[in-house]
């Protein structure tokens, strides 16, 4: 029953750090890790063997549900994972429905091809017909606004401009569940406030936003769901208010603990 | 989805070679002009230096060298493969099967701009071009473009957990381009050394490319060392593929 009201249901997911440095083919073969990061920034831990250890959330359909958490405390994993792009080590990930999403926005694009070409070759490689796609090019032109730029090659824009044609061509995919990062934050004002616009009218048309962001406040106005991660478990989950307050709290803590 | 694919490959055939000569002020003629001066050399060297006995020795040598630029560039692309191509498999739509695809094809388009320069140089010499001997090209580029996905596949998924694999195979390519009869006929291969010699499967391949595009005579016999070498490479590729390049980004 569940399932059906869950547009995604992450199940005791983990995933383990790839070997660093020096191995051996029995080793990755076996994923074991024996040298796992050393590394402790006040309270914050990165000595962990696992980037996400043992998680489980549920994603209501037509949920706009946040991820909050530190630097390296397994977002992009997570993102990754409901992406499909990697595939958890134990556990269940189960999307029931189209995810779109970057964990890195403008990755897709190449620096030698202008901003038209790359639209066209970005949807081709996200999975859009060649046809459809000549028919969605000059409304992603239009919604990047990027004006004659559109024609210059992309090692001349801007990480912002960037930016702007990566989620305009993102936001013309036909999907279910849209994962977004918070690179958005690159853009500027007027443009954030359009791809803000976008997701709101997405979430109304019945879609499900995935937000990962380490801003607790842009979380705590756009989400009404969210968990927050910590050390690659979920540390609180559920109402996105209580999640972000918990957040701002735990780093107040540890401030006066150092 | 395999119509999907294949568009996708196309597209990124094509944007490889735009990218290959965008500002370049000769543009596609380097794709050609590379392998001629190439080939010039070598004639200077191997027909009027080391004297080799075969009469139309340019045409000999393009009609071997062609074919196995294709081959080898995709042999030396392969370890770089995942990494050049990973925006394809970061966005979770795409399955890196078709990595191999897109480094093998890149380079067959390479090698069919170079078939002209072939064409043109039979015009000008006495030879005549074995027109009978083309219906056999479907078979022997089917042949060698599977025989090269799956080698690519096992190279391209190898060389993303030991990295050592990108320098060892620039060393083989250039061991196999003297290994193989491509300066030289395989007539002048001493008796003995033959079998050991007849191991490198391009020998095969490259001799085979020759006859249809060169000599006419084709003996499709050699075909059975270079099919069965594939179907093994094939069952290999299925392994590393599943077990390696089904995890790309986990070591990009």
């Amino acid at each position: 029953m569940a399932i059906e009201n869950n547009i995604a249901v992450v199940e005791k997911a983990v995933m383990a750090y790839p070997k660093i440095g020096r191995r051996s083919i029995k080793d990755i073969l076996s994923q074991t890790n024996k040298t796992p990061p050393k590394l402790d920034i006040q309270g914050i831990g990165y000595h962990r063997e696992k980037a996400l250890d043992g998680i489980s959330l549920d994603i209501p359909r037509g949920s706009k549900f946040g991820i909050l958490g530190h630097n390296g405390s397994g977002k992009s994993t997570l993102l990754a994972l409901l992406l499909g792009i990697i595939k958890p080590n134990e556990g269940i990930v189960r999307v029931n429905g189209r995810a779109v999403g970057l964990l890195e926005m403008g990755s897709g694009f190449h620096p030698e091809l202008s901003g038209e070409e790359n639209i066209l070759l970005h949807l081709s490689v996200l999975g859009v017909r060649l046809s459809e796609s000549k028919a969605l090019l000059p409304s992603v032109i239009d919604f990047c606004e990027l004006g004659a730029a559109i024609s210059y090659p992309l090692k001349t824009y801007s990480s912002g401009m960037v930016t702007r044609l990566a989620f305009s061509v993102l936001c013309h995919i036909p999907a279910d569940i849209f994962l977004v990062d918070e690179v958005i934050a690159v853009g500027d004002y007027s443009f954030q406030k359009k791809c803000m616009d976008f997701m709101q009218r997405f979430s109304k048309k019945g879609g499900t936003i995935v937000y990962v962001a380490q801003d607790p406040n842009t979380l705590k106005e756009f989400c009404d769901l969210g968990i927050c991660l910590h050390e690659g478990r979920v540390t609180v989950s559920g109402n996105m208010e209580k999640v972000a307050q918990t957040f701002i709290q735990n780093i107040e803590n540890i401030k006066a603990n150092a | 989805m395999i119509s999907q694919y294949l568009e996708l490959t196309l597209l990124m055939v094509r944007r490889d070679f735009v990218i290959r000569y965008r500002g370049s002020f000769l543009g596609y003629i380097w794709s050609i002009l590379n392998p001629l001066v190439f080939a010039l050399v070598y004639v200077i060297a191997f027909k009027h230096i080391l004297r080799i006995p075969v009469e139309n020795y340019a045409i000999f040598l393009l009609t071997g060298l062609f074919p196995w630029l294709w081959m080898s560039s995709s042999l030396s692309n392969a370890p770089a493969g995942f990494m050049a191509y990973q925006s394809i498999l970061k966005c979770g739509q795409n399955s890196p099967y078709i990595i191999p695809f897109f480094i093998v094809l890149t380079e067959f388009v390479n090698f069919l701009f170079t078939i002209p320069v072939i064409l043109l140089f039979v015009f000008f010499s006495p030879v005549d071009l074995p027109l009978l001997s083309l219906v056999y090209f479907p078979v022997i580029f089917m042949l060698t473009f599977v025989f090269l996905i799956c080698v690519v596949s096992v190279i391209s998924c190898l060389s993303l957990i030991l990295r050592d694999l990108g320098h060892f195979v620039q060393l083989l390519v250039q061991m196999l381009f003297f290994l193989s009869p491509i300066l030289y006929p395989m007539s002048l291969i001493p008796e003995k050394f033959l079998p050991l010699y007849l191991l490198n499967p391009f020998v095969n391949l490259v001799e085979l490319w020759r006859q249809i595009l060169y000599s006419g005579d084709v003996n499709l016999t050699l075909m059975i060392y270079p099919l069965f070498f594939t179907l093994g490479m094939f069952v290999v590729a299925c392994f590393c593929m599943k077990k390696i390049g089904n995890k790309a980004v986990q070591w990009l």
